[in-house]
């Protein structure tokens, strides 16, 4: 496969750029940008009915553009 | 442009690593162009790239959101209810359900007026009866078999039937057990508080009583040495006992006269001026006229004082003298002592 198609490559990147962040790390895509995982621990929310809201830690992926 | 990315992309590809990088190139080329002909860009399996003011915006796509987040999959946030509103009970701390068997027994005797409350075992209990009534009547040769039977039957039931109890109960025994420790030291405070002050308010007349013997012994022995000296040199003081002996016969003639050998006397007063003996010695004589005791006058020189002393009665011992003080106490004044007289005023 000499030349891959358009969709073919955004597969690919996709599932590198998945697996890269599963792993924790942070993938760089010249001309595009970083794509990186923010980690957020876990929060309390007070309502103002009194109750509490326990928010429990997750990691979310994250995109940072390329300066250009 | 990094190489490790290029290489894995050519690696899925299938492809070598210039064609990937260039593959790339293209793609990226290609998500600019849509940017600026939509606004956004979509990309299946990564994410919406969207065009704003700030910059590029990127939009996770669930799957790689849930994918990254592996590590906290299936957490839910949880909704707390305030403490206020949930009032907190000792009973839903320990689980009743655990071992019945064993945390029950411990409890039987406590919830014994308890078990009236339960209606479960009693309708257990009942059950099994009416069934062993009908079958009396009929059955004549076997009704103990019968009525053996239902009785066991009850008890494996109502062990299951306690267990939620046991923590509010533990509880209570726990009161019980803390209360006595408190009730009895107490109480062995105020006995012996008041065992304290019985001690301190009774056992004052025993040592008054007991103390006295000491100064009197004391003077008894000091008296009898200055005195024998007092009658072999002042002849004028014995004079004056003969003469005090003369004043006191129509007393003495009343009173049944003494035994020889007894030389204690209780000394009621001690004054200088024979005056006031005389007065002393009569105030006595017409207080235990009904006893029927001796009052005479002593008179004792010693220092080149001379002092007349109002003795009463007679006796052969200190311990006899004090065993009368002790009966004429309220005729007697509380500071009269015991004296051994001379032997020259028998």
């Amino acid at each position: 496969m000499e030349n891959p198609t358009p969709e073919q490559v955004a597969q690919a990147l996709a599932e590198l750029v998945q697996d890269a962040l599963m792993r924790g790390e942070s993938v760089e895509i010249p001309g595009l940008g970083t794509f990186y995982v923010n980690h957020r621990g876990s929060t309390t929310e007070r309502l103002p009915d009194g109750r509490v809201v326990l928010h429990p830690p997750c990691d979310l992926p994250a995109f940072t553009p390329e300066a250009s | 442009m990094p190489e490790a990315l290029i290489n894995r992309l050519a690696e899925r590809l299938g492809c070598s690593p210039e064609a990937a990088a260039t593959a790339l190139r293209q793609f990226v080329e290609q998500l600019h162009q849509q940017l600026e002909q939509e606004g956004q860009a979509n990309v299946a399996g990564l994410g919406r790239f969207i065009r704003t003011e700030q910059g590029l915006q990127f939009e996770p796509d669930t799957s790689l959101a849930q994918a990254v987040n592996h590590r906290f999959a299936g957490l839910e946030p949880v909704t707390v209810e305030p403490p206020a509103t949930q009032p907190y009970r000792k009973t839903e701390v320990v689980p009743p359900e655990e071992e019945p068997a064993e945390k029950a027994s411990p409890f039987y005797e406590v919830t014994g007026e308890q078990e009236a409350e339960p209606v479960s075992p009693e309708a257990v209990a009942q059950e099994p009866e009416p069934a062993a009534e009908e079958h009396h009547p009929e059955p004549a040769p076997e009704p103990e078999p019968v009525v053996d039977t239902p009785q066991p039957a009850p008890q494996p039931d109502e062990p299951p039937l306690r267990p939620p109890r046991p923590p509010r109960i533990r509880v209570e025994e726990d009161r019980r057990r803390g209360l006595p420790v408190w009730i009895p030291a107490a109480l062995l405070i105020v006995v012996f508080g008041v065992v304290a002050v019985w001690l301190l308010f009774f056992s004052q007349p025993s040592p008054r009583e007991a103390v006295p013997p000491a100064p009197v012994r004391a003077e008894t022995e000091q008296s009898p040495a200055p005195e024998t000296t007092v009658t072999a040199t002042a002849t004028p003081a014995v004079t004056d006992t003969v003469s005090a002996a003369t004043e006191a016969p129509p007393a003495e003639t009343s009173a049944p006269v003494p035994p020889p050998t007894d030389n204690y006397a209780l000394i009621v007063g001690s004054v200088t001026s024979q005056r006031a003996a005389e007065q002393l010695a009569a105030r006595f004589r017409r207080t235990l006229s009904e006893h029927g005791l001796p009052v005479t006058i002593v008179t004792v020189t010693s220092n080149g004082i001379t002092r007349y002393r109002v003795a009463v009665g007679r006796y052969s011992s200190p311990e006899e003298a004090l065993a009368a003080k002790r009966q004429l106490g309220e005729v007697l004044p509380p500071d009269a002592w015991v004296l051994r007289l001379p032997s020259t005023m028998q």
